[in-house]
């Protein structure tokens, strides 16, 4: 015999894939962790994206309503998810909060992740791609400890670049060990508080919106 | 702590092979685990033990079999082990090869009581 473990969530999150690809939506899973920028990249980068691209939200957290408070603001619809406690989203919560979006009417859907940059990496969610986002004052070893997260993710925000000068933080050696790990992702240095490399990330984003919606599966060919 | 959602996962598989099985004690829990999972599998031990208490899996034994990881370099397809946080391939050095081993989290077996 042969099972695996996390059937439940891996069978919620293909449920997910599925639902969101007949509506020809993409979800992106924000990972990073605490305090490293999550919300405050949404805040940047939400009016940042082409005018008609509709995205929405899934806020996790484990305690308080203050980020999706955030997001309400940007006028995009937000669902909070929380956890109690747990650290990390599952593909099972994942599901109600797409029971409470018009996904119908939506191009995007961000899911924000508890912040953590070990648990989360390991649960699938039904996303179409997994976004780390590391800020500089965290340190540049980060994805040679937590290799996980940093080999699946299809994208890397380094955040907070306008500390730069005044932090220990080694581009070189970040570049190195995550090259080491992920060949392909891109990383965009980006200051939410400066508005630095924003637009280079929508544009990414918005690349990724428009492949899930040519490859939508219409009515076969006559 | 992600180990407690993944070790509630576990107990509730093995319950559901026990009761397929004719509802008997579970004597032992067979489970793979790759070394990049980050599970950490005292404490996987630690909350399988506080689950399983009041249960028929009370007193059952989990075996807990290490994979490594491995990975296949995406220019020369050299299969190389992955130790730590490194996936580049000794042969060409090309970076971020396949991952072929180390994200297992099976249940591999479930021995019930006759």
């Amino acid at each position: 015999m042969l099972q695996n473990i996390l059937e439940v969530n891996d069978r919620a999150a293909v449920e997910n894939r599925e639902r969101l690809a007949a509506e020809a939506v993409t979800a992106v899973n924000l990972i990073s962790a605490p305090g490293a920028g999550k919300t405050s990249l949404l805040e940047r980068v939400i009016p940042t994206l082409r005018a008609g691209l509709r995205s929405a939200v899934l806020e996790g957290d484990i305690a308080t309503t203050r980020d999706a408070e955030r997001i309400q603001r940007l006028g995009v619809p937000v669902i909070q998810l929380l956890t109690g406690g747990g650290c990390h989203l599952e593909a099972t919560l994942v599901r109600k909060g797409l029971d409470e979006l018009p996904l119908g009417d939506l191009d995007l859907v961000f899911i924000e992740n508890v912040g953590n940059i070990a648990c989360p990496a390991e649960f699938d969610l039904g996303e179409a791609a997994k976004i780390g986002v590391l800020s500089v004052a965290e340190g540049s070893d980060k994805p040679a400890k937590y290799p996980l997260l940093f080999h699946e993710v299809a994208a890397l925000i380094l955040n907070k670049v306008d500390l730069l000068p005044h932090t220990d933080f080694d581009l070189d050696l970040f570049e190195r060990d995550f090259r080491g790990l992920n060949s392909a992702a891109p990383i965009f240095e980006i200051s939410c508080r400066t508005g630095e490399g924003v637009a280079a990330f929508a544009a990414w984003l918005e690349e990724r919106v428009r492949e899930t919606q040519g490859v939508e599966i219409g009515p076969g060919p006559e | 702590m992600h180990e407690l959602s993944i070790t509630q996962a576990l107990v509730e598989q093995v319950d559901a092979v026990r009761v397929a099985n004719g509802g008997g004690r579970v004597i032992a829990v067979e489970v793979r685990i790759g070394a990049w999972r980050q599970v950490v599998p005292e404490i996987l031990l630690t909350y399988y033990e506080s689950l399983v208490r009041d249960t028929p899996l009370e007193g059952s034994r989990v075996d807990i079999e290490n994979v490594p990881a491995a990975a296949r370099c995406g220019k020369c397809a050299t299969v190389f082990p992955v130790s730590d946080a490194w996936v580049v391939c000794p042969d060409c050095a090309s970076p971020g090869g396949t991952m072929l081993g180390g994200q297992e989290l099976d249940l591999v077996g479930v021995e019930l009581e006759d």
